[in-house]
This record gives structure tokens, C-alpha cells and sequence, in this order.
């Protein structure tokens, strides 16, 4: 769907006639399939500016992009965005905005009606479309914004921090919107650095650091291959009793504890979340051997 | 075609920002002013009254006309709106061509507006107190005063569209289209100084010729 190849962007800002580079991207490459895919960096590392450069709102300094196999505007019927820290005319009323998308859509007026109902309720907007923008919070208008990209109902949605400035509770209607547009074979590419969220709802996860990626794989084969072993912690003679075993030691041990008639009171993974993971390669720590000392611990 | 809801869009936001309904309420006041004005002046009551109001709304408008252009694109660079229209399949020339015709609408709304509130308020003062000239006449004069209005309000939205878009400052892209403005009122005098001089190079005659020509609703108006 997304196919970003060797894309480095350096701005140029002129400072008392001398001008200063900001080498923002040093060349990042990764393809989005039909997928939920998450794109987490800290501030500053560039998810904006990729972005931006897929959306060709900028062009790159080097590099290419194509969606669909094609240049993006040739393909924009296809494709939903919400961008960073959304914004509207807060003249208008909620409902003019949908309206204007359906307009530049072309969606006839017979089936305006119910569409645009649908995805009120989507995003637990119902009853705030009549209302001005200038009287929502910031939440509602990001609900509203990501609502009008699902007008044309894309199959690709580019999402740049669709969570943050939101609460919990306009999170999880976000998050419960992506999990059914995955459901319904749409690829959802969307930036973050909530990284609880993108580990529940990716299927892969690119790492972007200072304008490299460091990391692009699937979340399950990130953490599983963090995982280093089990805590068992069990009941012998009426005393609570921890025990670490190796991956492949656990039944061995779980048989053992079963033999001595121990009460086993739970199982825990040891590994490290997809946010541990990430603030290590933030701190430029190596995961393999931070992830070695953990487990020793 | 996406020039039509883009243009819808816009004409949207203006009107229902304050400064539209502000430049109606204020020259609907004005025109009640302009009567008491003329009442206490001596002379040609009626063509003080008239040459007040329609120059204050003149000037009205042409500030109106600026302020709504340079914002709107403001609001659009600088909140990021137009990534959000850019998303959707809109191209840039039917975004600018959209915003003009949706700044267009409005002005024509506008002048309308005045045309009727200058129209009314001649029929009343002619039932308050006999008018000397006939009210057929002014009524005239106010219409064709919208009309050349509404043809200045075209320009000057071109103007600053101009401006707003290769400026990126929104408070210097008004500033120069203010300067346009005042150049294209004061550019008469100019013009017949500079035609009538030996010490001015042809090609300058000829630039000034052309500004002028541009201009010349500006002067035509006064
Ligand atoms: N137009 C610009 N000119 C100069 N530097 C920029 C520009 N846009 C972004 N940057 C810089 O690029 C870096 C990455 O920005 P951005 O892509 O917005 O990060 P993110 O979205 O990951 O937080 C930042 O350090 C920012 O200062
Ligand atoms: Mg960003």
C-alpha cells in the first residue's frame, strides 16, 4: 500500500545570512502492507515530516514514495488523513464540514443523510453536528476530523497522533474505530508515541529515532522475541516463594513443582513490553544485553 | 469539480464570522448619521448625505474586503487547514479558484446588502421630508455605486489573494495590499505629472500607464 524508499529530507533555515541544515530524515525505507501498521518515535525523530512527504504536502530532498504502486495524488479518492493537532474554521457547524466532504467527493445527496449519521455515532458525536466548532473541545474536533475521513470510505487511513490531546474515553473510540476498519481489510498507517495503544492495535510497528528507523517488525515477533523466561511464583509449606526458569525449562519445573505438591500461585512472562523495548532505543541502550541483565536481576 | 464546495466552504466561514454582520450594522448606522448630518449642513443636503455615506462605505468595504481575504488564508496556512483540503483530491489551482469565488459571493452579498440599506433609507427620508431630487435618481446612483463596488471588491480580492499566497507574513501581505490600495486612489495626480514632465524616460511613462489603467476603477470610483 505505502512503499517509502531511501527518503532523507534536510530543511534549510537562513540565520544572519548564513544558512543552517537540519538533516531531519536520513534516509528511511519501509513498506505498509494491508495492515494496521504503527509508527512510533519520540518528538522531534520525524513522524510528522515522513508524513508529510507521503501526503506530498512537502517534497522530499531525496528518496520516493508511492501509494497504491502510484504517485499519490492519483490515488487521493482512496486515502483518508488526519493531521497533527487538527484544526477547522470554528465559524461553521460540525455538519458544514461533513457536508463539504461530501461535496468534494461527490457523494450523492440520498445517501448524505444516513452516511453522515453512521459516523456521527462512530465517533459519539450525535447531537453536536449543529452545533458551532468554536463551542467543542479539542477532543470533539479531532473526533469530528477523524470522522470526515471515513467519508469516502478510504482504503488506506493515514493517521498522524490520532490519540494524543484526546481522553481515555476518545482514545478507546479511536482505537475501537481502527479495530473494526482492520477488520473490514483497510490498512491504517498512524503515528504515536502512546505506545500502549499502538501495541494493542498493530500488527507492525516501524521505530523512528533522530530520522532512522531502528526497528521495523511485528509487534508479536518484537515481544516474543524479548521474552527471556518465566516468574513462577508458587506456595511451598505455607510461604509465598519466586522461582525464574528459562524458556524452555518451564514445564520441567512446573512438573517439578507438581511432584512436591507446591500450590502454584501464578505464571508471569518475563519480557519486555513493546514500551520498554522503544525507551531503551530511545536512551540508545542495546535491548539485548539490557534485556539480558533484566532477566538475571 | 471541486471548485464549488470549496467555494461554498468559505463564503460559510466568512459570513458567519462577526466582521461581516459588523460592517452591515455599522453602515446601516452610518446612513442614519449621514441624514442628521445633512440636516445640520448647509448647501445640496441630499448629495452631502450621499457623498458621506457611499464614500465611508466605499472605504468600508475595501478594508472588509482585505481583512476577510488575508485572514481567511491565514487561518488556512497557519492552523493547517490546508493539509486537511490537500488530503482530500483537490488540486491547488481549484483550491485558489474556489477561494476566490467563495470571497467573490460574499462581496456581491455585501454590496447588495448596502444597495438595499442605502436604498430604503432614501425611500424613507423621501416620505419624511420631500426629497429635491427625484429618488428614482439616487436610487440609481446607489445601484451603479454597488455595482462599482462589487467590481472593486474583485480586485482587490485578486490583490490580496496575491499577496496572501507569495507573502509569508499575513500582517505584511496586508500592509502592501493597504499600500496598493491608497497607490490606486492617489494614483491620478501621478499620472498627470508624470505624462506631462520631459525629464521622465518613456519606458517609466509607460509603466505608470499600465498601473494607472489597473487602477483606474479605484479613481473612477472617487
Ligand atoms: N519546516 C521545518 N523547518 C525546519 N525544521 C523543521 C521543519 N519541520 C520540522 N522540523 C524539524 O524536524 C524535526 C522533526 O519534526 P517532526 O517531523 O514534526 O517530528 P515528530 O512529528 O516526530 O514529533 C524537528 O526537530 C523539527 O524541529
Ligand atoms: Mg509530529
Amino acid at each position: 500500500m505505502i512503499e517509502v524508499k531511501n527518503l532523507k529530507k534536510i530543511f534549510e533555515k537562513e540565520k544572519f545570512l548564513r544558512k543552517e541544515k537540519i538533516t531531519v530524515l536520513k534516509g528511511i525505507s519501509f513498506k505498509v502492507d494491508r495492515e494496521v501498521f504503527g509508527f512510533i518515535g519520540p518528538n522531534g525523530a520525524g513522524k510528522t515530516t515522513t508524513i508529510k512527504i507521503i501526503m506530498d504536502f512537502i517534497k522530499p530532498t531525496s528518496g520516493e514514495v508511492r501509494v497504491f504502486g502510484k504517485n499519490i495524488n492519483e490515488v487521493k479518492e482512496k486515502v483518508g488523513f488526519l493531521p497533527e493537532r487538527p484544526f477547522i474554521y470554528s465559524s461553521i457547524k460540525g455538519i458544514e464540514y461533513l457536508q463539504f466532504c461530501c461535496d468534494v467527493y461527490g457523494i450523492p445527496y440520498f445517501e448524505r443523510k444516513k452516511k453522515i449519521s453512521k459516523l456521527l455515532e462512530l465517533v459519539d458525536l450525535v447531537g453536536a453536528e449543529e452545533k458551532t466548532i468554536s463551542s467543542y473541545s479539542k477532543g470533539m474536533v479531532q473526533r469530528l476530523l477523524f470522522a470526515s475521513t471515513l467519508i469516502n470510505d478510504p482504503d488506506l487511513l493515514i493517521l498522524d497522533e490520532p490519540m494524543s490531546g484526546l481522553d481515555p474515553i476518545g482514545r478507546s473510540i479511536i482505537a475501537n474505530v481502527i479495530k473494526d476498519l482492520k477488520s473490514q481489510g483497510k490498512t491504517v498507517f498512524y503515528s504515536s508515541h502512546i505506545i500502549q495503544d499502538v501495541e494493542r492495535l498493530s500488527d507492525r510497528v516501524a521505530v523512528i529515532i533522530d530520522g532512522e528507523i531502528k526497528l521495523c517488525d511485528s509487534v508479536s515477533s518484537i515481544v516474543s522475541k524479548y521474552l527471556k523466561g518465566y516468574l513462577i511464583t508458587f506456595k511451598e509449606n505455607m510461604q509465598l516463594k519466586t522461582e525464574e526458569v528459562k524458556k524452555d525449562h518451564l514445564w520441567m519445573e512446573l512438573e517439578k513443582l507438581k511432584s512436591m505438591k507446591c500450590e502454584i500461585v501464578s505464571v508471569e512472562p518475563l519480557r519486555l513490553s513493546l514500551e520498554d523495548i522503544f525507551v531503551k532505543l530511545v536512551k540508545g541502550e542495546g535491548i539485548e544485553s539490557s534485556s539480558n541483565s533484566k532477566a538475571n536481576s | 469539480m471541486k471548485v464549488l464546495p470549496i467555494a461554498k466552504l468559505t463564503a460559510k466561514e466568512v459570513l458567519k464570522e462577526k466582521l461581516f454582520i459588523g460592517v452591515v450594522i455599522v453602515s446601516a448606522i452610518f446612513c442614519v448619521l449621514s441624514y442628521y448630518l445633512s440636516n445640520i449642513s448647509a448647501g445640496n443636503n441630499v448629495k452631502i448625505a450621499m457623498d458621506f455615506i457611499l464614500s465611508f462605505q466605499f472605504f468600508i468595504t475595501a478594508v472588509f474586503a482585505i481583512f476577510m481575504v488575508s485572514g481567511s488564508f491565514h487561518k488556512d496556512l497557519n492552523d493547517k487547514v490546508i493539509y486537511l483540503l490537500y488530503s482530500k483530491p483537490i488540486t491547488k489551482v481549484e483550491y485558489l479558484t474556489g477561494k476566490v469565488a467563495g470571497f467573490f459571493s460574499v462581496l456581491t452579498l455585501l454590496s447588495f446588502i448596502l444597495f438595499l440599506i442605502n436604498t430604503s433609507a432614501i425611500l424613507i427620508i423621501n416620505k419624511i421630508s420631500n426629497l429635491y431630487v427625484p429618488h428614482i435618481i439616487l436610487t440609481g446612483r446607489t445601484f451603479i455605486f454597488s455595482l462599482l463596488l462589487t467590481f472593486m471588491g474583485l480586485l482587490l480580492i485578486s490583490v490580496v489573494t496575491l499577496f496572501s499566497v507569495s507573502f509569508s507574513s499575513s500582517t505584511l501581505a496586508m500592509l502592501v495590499s493597504f499600500l496598493v490600495f491608497i497607490i490606486g486612489l492617489e494614483l491620478s495626480p501621478v499620472k498627470e505629472l508624470v505624462t506631462a514632465s520631459k525629464l521622465i524616460s518613456e519606458v517609466n511613462k509607460i509603466i505608470v500607464k499600465v498601473v494607472t489603467t489597473y487602477f483606474q476603477t479605484f479613481l473612477f470610483l472617487m
